[in-house]
Order: C-alpha cells, then structure tokens, then sequence
C-alpha cells in the first residue's frame, strides 16, 4: 500500500488498536437476501427494488451502480430502514454479521425485524452513511466541531475532552488541520465539507459504511484525493463500504465487487476486474461503452439508446429488452434471474441468459460512432470565423470585499462548423465565458467580434439580433423549461420572435420540423407535452430544438450532458455533432469532463483560475499535455483502461498514483 | 425514473365534449385535489358570496323597519335571530349588510393584490435601483399604523361610504403581498428558465407576464386571500367605530348599532353574538383557504403532516421503513 509514505500514517495506526476482531473468517458483515422494496402510489405501486441479493464482506468496498432511478438508493436506505413511508420493505431479509454485536444476536442482527431502539443501536455506531450532498448534509449554523462531537456523545459515553480529542483526531485522519474545526460549513470547499462528512462517518468506528455518490459534485482532482483516503482509511480501520454511485468508470477504480443495477433489479454481478475486461450482462457493456476513454487509441462509443421502464409495469420479461442490442424473442418472456457465468470467475453472474462474455455486439449496435472521425482536426483552413473573444475580463465584486476575477483575458475563435472545448473545474471561469459570449452578462473588459465586427450584445438594441446568430444551450434540462409551458409554447415562442429574420412563421409545421430535427419522433407525442412528461434526455433536446429555431450560426453548449444519465449523453453529443455538421454550426463545447472533449472536440482549450493554460488540437492535446494542470487532469479522471500493473486486492487508482504525484509536487 | 411515458394531462385529456364540459372536468378535477381546509374554506366563502348576491331578496323584513317597541326582542319564531332596540329584524340586517363587507373585502384585495404584483414584480425582475426605491417605499407604506391613520382620515369625512375604506385599505394594503412576491421573483429570475426564455429574445414583459407570473400564482392567490382578510377585518373595525356611512348596513354598522345600543347592558346577546359569528366565519374561510393554499403549493407540509396508513397500522415519518412482508395484506 501506498500509506507508507503518508505522514497522517503513524497516527492513523494508533487508532482502533482494540478491533483484532476484525480479521475473523469472510463471512459477508451485510446480507441481503432477495429484498423487495416498493414505493405506494395511488397509479399503482413503483418496485423499485426487487428480490435483490447483495453481500457485503469484511474489508472490501462493493460498488453499486446503474442510472437514476434504478433503485441503488432506494436498496441501500431500505436496507438499514432509513426510507419513509411510502416506501415499504415488502420482501426479503437483511443480515448484519456485527463483531460487536455477535453476543447478544448470535446469528445475526435481523434488520428487518429490529425495533425502533434496535435499529439505533445498528445505525452510525455498526452502519454509517456518508450522504450525497454534503453542503445540504452538514447544518451551517453549527461549526464543524459541534457537529462531529454530537455524533460521537449520541453513541459513545465518554467525557468532554475524550470527545474533544477524538473530533481532532478525525478530522485529522482525513487530512484536515485540526484549527478548520472550528470552521462553519460555508467556511470549507466541497471536499473539505465531504472530508468532514467521512469523518462524521467513521467517528464511531462503524464497520459498515454506506457511500450515497460521495463524489458526485466535485471536481476530478479532488475526488480522486479522496477516494483514495477512503481507501487507505478502509485498510487501517478495516470498515467496508458499500459504494453507490452512477459512475461505473469510478467503481472500476474502488471497488473489489461491482454490482450492475437496471429497473429495480441486479443484472451483473461481478469481481471488479471481470468487468473492467468488457462486463458480460448487455447492459453492463452498453454502460462501459459509454465513457469516452482518455488513454490508448480512440474506440467506439456505443451508449444506450431509449430510457428505463416505467418501475409501475409488471409486465414478464427481461426489462432491458426494448433498450437491448443483442435483444431477441425469448427475451420478452423469459425473467431475468443471476446465473454464474460460464467460465468466468466464481461470484460473476449475469441476469442474462443469452449474451456470453466477450460476445461481439450485432452490427446494428453501433449506433454512435465518435463523432468527428478518428483524431483528425479538420483545421480552420475554409471555414470561416464567425464569433471571437479577445482579451475578454470579467470581475466581480468590489467594494469592500475586494475584486474577483473569474476570467483574465481569455480569447477564443469560434469557426463554422468547428467544435472547440472549453475543459476546467468548477470556478475556473467557463461557464462565465459562455454568459459574456451570450450577452447573459456584461463584461469587464475585451471585445467580442461576430463576422469580424466588435459589438456589444448585452446592449438593449443589439441583443435579439445578436440572439438570432449566437444560441445557448443550458446545463440543466430540468430547470431550463419553464414546468407550466408545453414544448409546444416554448418552441412556438423562439420561432415567432425570430420570423422576421428566420422567415418561418411559428406554426405546426415549423414545430414539428424542429421537433424532428432533435430526433423527438413521433413529434405528436412530444408536441404538447409538458417538461415534466419528458425524461432528462428529451427535455434536452427541446432545448436544442429551441436554440435552432433562430436559426443561428454559433451554439454555446454550456455542460450540455453533464446532468444526464451516462447511457444517454452519447446520444445528445452525437445529435450536437450532427447538427453541426449540417448546419455547419460553430460550437463551444464547455465542459468538466476532458475525456468527452477529446471524442466531442476539434479544438480543446484548457482552462484554470480564469486562464486558458492550453490549447491544442484535441487529440494531440489529450496525448501529450505539456501544462502540469493538464497532466493531473487527466491523471485524475477516471479511466476503464488503464490497468496495466495490476495488483490484485488493490485498487486500481493506486496504480497510476506515481504519474499523479509526480505532477502535484511540481 | 421513466418520465418517458406520456401520461396525458387532466386539461388535455378533456378536449372531448367541447369546452364548457372540459372547464367543468377541469374544475372538478382541482376540486378534487385540494386538501380538506380548502375545500371547507371554500365551502363557506362561496355561501357568503351566495348571501352577498341574494340576501337583501332574501330579506324576511325591511332592515331598517323600525316599530315601537323600545326593548331588543330575543330570537323568535318571527325573528330568527331577533332583533334590535327600534325593532328592526337581525337576521334581515345581516342578510342585507354581508354585501357591503364582502364587496369591501374583495374590491380592496384585487387592487391591493393587483398593486402588490406589479411593484413586487418590478422590485425583483429589475433590481438595481428600482428595486431600492421600490422596496423603501413598500418598507415606508408597511410601517404605516394602519388603523390610527384610518381613524384620522376618516374622521374628516364620518360617513363616507365604503368607496374611501376601500381606496385607503387597498393602498395600505398592498405592501406585504409585494415584499414576498419580490422575494419569490428574485429567486425565480435567475432560474434557467428565465434566462432561457431572454435567450431566445424574448422582451422583458413578456418573461414577467408569461414565465414568471404563472409560476407564483400560488404565492398570489395566497396574498389575495389575505389581503381580502385583512380588509374584511378593518372594514369591520372601522364600521364599528362609526367611522362608516351608517345609513348603509354591514355587518360592522350591525356591530356598531349593538354597541351605541347596549347590547350588552341589556343582555341582548343575539344583537352583536349572530353578526360577530358571521365575521369570524368569513375570516376563518379564508385562513382555511390560505392554509391549503399552502398546502397545495408545498407538498411537504401534507406528506410529513399525515400519517400514512399502511397494512395494519398508521406510520409516521420518523417511523424506520415498513416491512410488509406479507403483500396481499397490504393490498387489503
């Protein structure tokens, strides 16, 4: 292990010297044994968890992961009985196999049958969770201290000062100094407040803990930090973790077991390292299919077309059949039950019966192909520049807090028909770079140049003309509809306020030619619809549809995918991609994710603390970053394909680790 | 979730039957949505307004009758709510004067809704310093004493009627409704939707009448109800203190002619207990109406509110997960 050389190492041996328990047999410390959990409606009940076997052994970090609404939540909360009613366990057993509590249940601590005072004795102090969302987790009127000390005076009888102790001694073990303990919430960075939220977790020396997207939100440098102290964490206190997240790529890099959710039910379930090697359930391979690789040559995309069921319907089946490629007949009646894969490692089953390990997808499942051709930038060499940026500034602030400057000079070139990529973390300006190009704002200083001539798009008079060359396209799908419009209005109103220029008059034709240009087939069914109606992925379109019915000749794409299911961002890049093509659009393509620039992108500009620090071709940038922010970028985003030196019952993020630390001690 | 399935919308699905029919499916189907408080709340008000329309025909006698009698008469077969010192007929009085307050009360909420929309409105979309003027001038109007102001004013002109109460209650009325609609419009002005809508190009009134104004009618109606409480209430007060056109019945000149009459020295209690009631039943309408107003508008205050009934026994939310093993008594 890696620990060796951290200094936070001896004190961490000093903890929990007493636990030698924890190196007894391998039996699973967590069943769960067929569980069912199902969700009343009036419209019928949602089962969003069904008959699911799950076992979590000492020591290891099983990882749990599929989309939105696949029930990995739902199963993790239900199993320590933290889900509300509506919710209700209908079916199944849940084990704990405690150390500490072996005297009192010798065979095992019945979770579904505990009582109120029983399950408090299991939550926290034998089962932690870390929650999602750590701002909304941590109270911000408390400070960070009050808040670890209360956890531990709710479970443990000690003294004042023991407590006192034991906070600095937590916040230390997760690589805080001890003086941020008395800090309020709003005082830390995300991954400080997430650090604090570990240290919560582990305050009371659990010997589960539950990881609900403990990342998700955070930049890759940063979540990379600290999945790698959960890790080291985990092989000095010996705790295990459930992982839940909807990042396979990240579960490849943590976790010793990987178990592939879909509709409420198990659909793989496998050793981390049968399914870095390509997954055998079709679902499984569609989701690896799905991340843009870094490293090593570029390889197809394939993704997920279509959305998951309706959890209401009861229907016989396999539920992934209609999404399927390797789809067949007998799908539709036969139920989806684990078997061991034939000559694959013990403990890897697939729900699928039919798709064999290493099984060639059907020609027809290559839908998607990477969009701009293998790593061939097309060059700027006739196409025309359309939109510029020079020397642009903005600042914000003033007065007595001082000024911010979340861009310092940028300039960019937007050519039709060309896609640049504006790569960086959260607060590194991009997003500002979009509102000042789309005269959301006004900005500080430089010049904006369409067609070569300065202008001032925020300015009243300019603004919807400005508007009818250069569209935005916004992040979040659910939030960029208006909840009380159909698609109908929305698409109605960008087409009348630019008919004059446009010259199409805002009727149902129109609409249904834009409706179709977003792929949104049949358009009857979408044209009235309201948001709420839409999944992610369609709402998403609408908003393409909207931008294009200006007719415009620059998309700003501003983290256009970065909120969707990764089954589907494949396909609205690749519907961008298409459209730019035969619009000849100019796009800016801004996103955290550098490993979809490179597939997305013609040009990448990286950007840190308000600068672009490099810029390139995209795939001769990915190869050979020359800037060290470059290079810990991409060192830090997860990646299927690197396994190279493996090490078994070691997590692959360790193995790149030299290349990282190289680069942060520069 | 599967949001893909297209589930057709109660408005949409009630294209067939032509639209008189559709708006009556419609309104059933809001009928049948809101929380119990409403639906009591509403219950009441519409009576009001039913007696507002209809009670002076409804009268059994002329209000203002008067006969020789000098003592207040108890309820009776004749008078079912008995009467007053001169004679005159309660249940008429109230029948007739229910109009004046309910008129009073709803005229002063529209304006004073219609004023707290556009100035909340105008503060929160355009910031700056419009909204610093704004939002002094609605600080300044809102720590106004109301009632002492009133009483001034109106001394001036006694017996004024119910167009002046209505034109000061309406423009001292308005401030609060605006300070939380501006609030709501600062919070929804930056949402995507917002700033999708301006990067179509869509000029800022249309974003104000269309994209933000329908997304806090909740937030309207809710100061709508109060503002019409609030109106009933003084109108009441004021009439009370005589400070009305007295010779025009409301169930505050009822109260004032109990008042100056000695209701209660002489132990007439039908004379002030039958038209007090009629206030307090007024006012508790619309509280009940807000109240579930709010809970339509935050589905939060109904789920951790109700205990949910499942299998045998009532679960409360800090209840751990139910298990139910057994499905077939769940579903009993």
């Amino acid at each position: 292990m890696s620990t060796a050389s951290d200094p936070t190492a001896a004190a961490l041996t000093e903890v929990r010297s007493t636990d030698q328990l924890r190196t007894g047999p391998a039996g699973p410390v967590l069943e769960i044994r067929g569980l069912d959990i199902a969700y009343r409606s009036d419209l019928g009940d949602v089962r969003a968890v069904r008959g699911v076997d799950l076992a979590l052994h000492p020591g290891k970090v099983v990882g749990l992961c599929g989309e939105s609404g696949c029930g990995k939540s739902t199963l993790a909360y239900g199993a320590v009985r933290l889900l509300r009613p509506p919710a209700i366990v209908t079916g199944g057993s849940v084990v704990y196999h405690g150390k500490r509590l072996e005297d009192r249940h010798p065979g095992g601590f019945d979770v579904l049958a505990a009582s109120d005072a029983g399950l408090k004795e299991l939550r926290w102090r034998e089962i932690a969770i870390v929650f999602q969302s750590a701002m909304n987790s941590l109270n911000p009127v408390l400070r960070v201290e009050d808040q670890i000390m209360d956890g531990i005076r709710a479970h443990m009888k000690m003294g004042h000062e023991q407590v006192h102790e034991r906070a600095r001694e937590l916040i230390e073990m997760v690589g805080i100094e001890p003086e941020r303990l008395r800090a309020y919430p709003h005082e830390l960075s995300g991954g400080m407040r997430q650090r604090v939220m570990i240290a919560m977790a582990l305050s009371v020396d659990p010997e589960v803990v539950i990881m609900d997207e403990p990342t998700t939100g955070l930049d890759v440098i940063v979540q990379k930090e600290i999945l790698r102290e959960v890790l080291e964490l985990k092989a000095r206190l010996g705790f295990s973790v459930l992982f839940i997240t909807h990042d396979l790529s990240l579960l490849l890099e943590v976790a010793d077991q990987v178990v592939v959710m879909y509709a409420g039910q198990v659909v793989e379930t496998a050793p981390t390292i049968e399914v870095r090697t390509g997954g055998t359930h079709p679902y499984t391979r569609g989701l690896l299919g799905s991340f843009p690789r870094l490293r090593g040559p570029r390889v197809q995309l394939t993704g997920i077309p279509g959305a998951p069921p309706d959890l209401r319907s009861t229907a016989a089946g396999c539920p992934f059949q209609p999404r399927c490629a390797f789809a067949r007949d007998a799908c539709a009646t036969v139920d989806m039950v684990l078997a061991p894969v034939a000559g694959a490692a013990a403990g890897h089953l697939s729900a699928c019966p039919f798709v064999a390990p290493g099984e060639p997808l059907p020609a027809s499942a290559i839908a998607i192909n990477s969009p701009t051709g293998v790593g061939s930038d097309p060059g700027t060499e006739g196409s025309e520049l359309v939109l510029s940026g020079v020397d642009l500034r903005k600042d914000y602030g003033g007065g007595r807090r001082g000024v911010v400057s979340a861009v310092k000079g940028v300039s960019l070139d937007l050519h039709r028909g060309r896609v640049v990529a504006l790569v960086g973390e959260s607060g590194s300006g991009k997003s500002t770079i979009a509102k000042l190009l789309a005269g959301q704002e006004r900005r500080s200083g430089g010049h904006i140049l369409l067609d070569g001539k300065e202008i001032e798009p925020s300015r009243r008079g300019e603004f919807r003309r400005y508007k009818s060359e250069v569209q935005m396209v916004f992040q979040d799908p659910f939030a960029s509809l208006n909840p009380l419009h159909t698609v109908r209005y929305h698409l109605q109103r960008a087409l009348s306020v630019h008919s004059v220029r446009t010259g199409r008059k805002p009727t149902v034709t129109e609409i249904d030619r834009l409706l179709d240009q977003v792929k949104l087939n049949p358009v009857e069914k979408f044209r009235d619809a309201y948001p709420h109606e839409l999944s992610g992925g369609q709402r998403q379109r609408v908003s393409i549809a909207r931008a294009l019915a200006a007719e415009p000749r620059v998309l700003l794409a501003d983290e256009p995918v970065s909120m969707l299911d990764v089954s589907i961002r494949l396909e609205i890049l690749d519907l961008i991609a298409e459209l730019r093509t035969k619009f000849r659009l100019a796009i800016l393509y801004i996103t955290h994710d550098i490993a979809s620039a490179r597939y997305f992108a013609d040009e990448i500009l990286v950007m840190n603390r308000g600068e672009i620090v490099e810029r390139g071709p995209a795939e001769a940038l990915v190869q050979n970053p020359t800037h060290p922010y470059t290079q810990l970028l991409i060192a830090s985003s997860p990646d299927p394909d690197t396994f190279a030196s493996e090490v078994p019952g070691q997590a692959a993020m360790f193995v790149r680790d030299g290349l990282a630390k190289e680069v942060a001690s520069e | 979730m599967s949001t893909a399935t297209l589930t057709p919308s109660p408005t949409r699905a009630a294209t067939i039957g032509g639209w008189p029919l559709a708006f009556l499916r419609g309104v059933l189907a809001t009928w049948r949505r809101l929380p119990l408080k409403a639906k009591i709340g509403i219950t009441i008000l519409v009576l009001f307004i039913l007696v507002a329309i209809f009670g002076p025909a409804l009268a059994p006698y002329n209000p203002n009758t008067t006969t020789t009698q000098s003592v207040p008469e108890a309820p009776n077969i004749h008078h079912l709510f008995g009467t007053d010192s001169s004679g005159g007929d309660i249940l008429s009085q109230m029948l007739t004067g229910t109009r004046s307050t309910v008129i009073v009360g709803l005229v002063t909420g529209v304006v004073a809704t219609i004023l707290s929309v556009l100035v909340g409105i105008a503060a929160g979309y355009l910031g700056g310093y419009a909204d610093e003027g704004l939002s002094l001038f609605s600080n300044i109007v809102l720590v106004l004493p109301v009632l002492p102001l009133l009483i001034v004013i109106l001394a001036y002109e006694p017996h004024s009627g119910s167009t002046v109460t209505i034109a000061l209650l309406s423009a001292l009325g308005w401030p609060w409704g605006a300070r939380v609609i501006r609030a709501q419009t600062m919070s929804l002005r930056n949402r995507d939707f917002v700033l999708a809508a301006r990067e179509v190009g869509e000029p800022a009134w249309r974003i104000i009448v269309f994209e933000l104004m329908p997304n806090q009618i909740g937030l309207i109606a809710a100061s709508f109800v109060g503002t019409v409480l609030y109106a009933i209430l003084t109108s009441v007060a004021l009439a009370f203190l005589g400070l009305t056109n007295l010779s025009v019945w409301s169930l505050g000149v009822i109260l004032y002619w109990a008042q100056s009459g000695s209701a209660v020295e002489l132990g007439a209690w039908w004379w002030y207990v039958f038209p007090g009631m009629a206030v307090a039943f007024l006012g508790m309408s619309l509280v009940l109406i807000n109240f579930g107003l709010d809970e339509l508008s935050n589905p939060r205050l109904r789920a951790s509110r109700s205990m949910r009934k499942l299998g045998r026994r009532n679960w409360r939310p800090a209840d751990p997960t139910p298990v139910i093993l057994d499905y077939a008594e769940l579903n009993r």
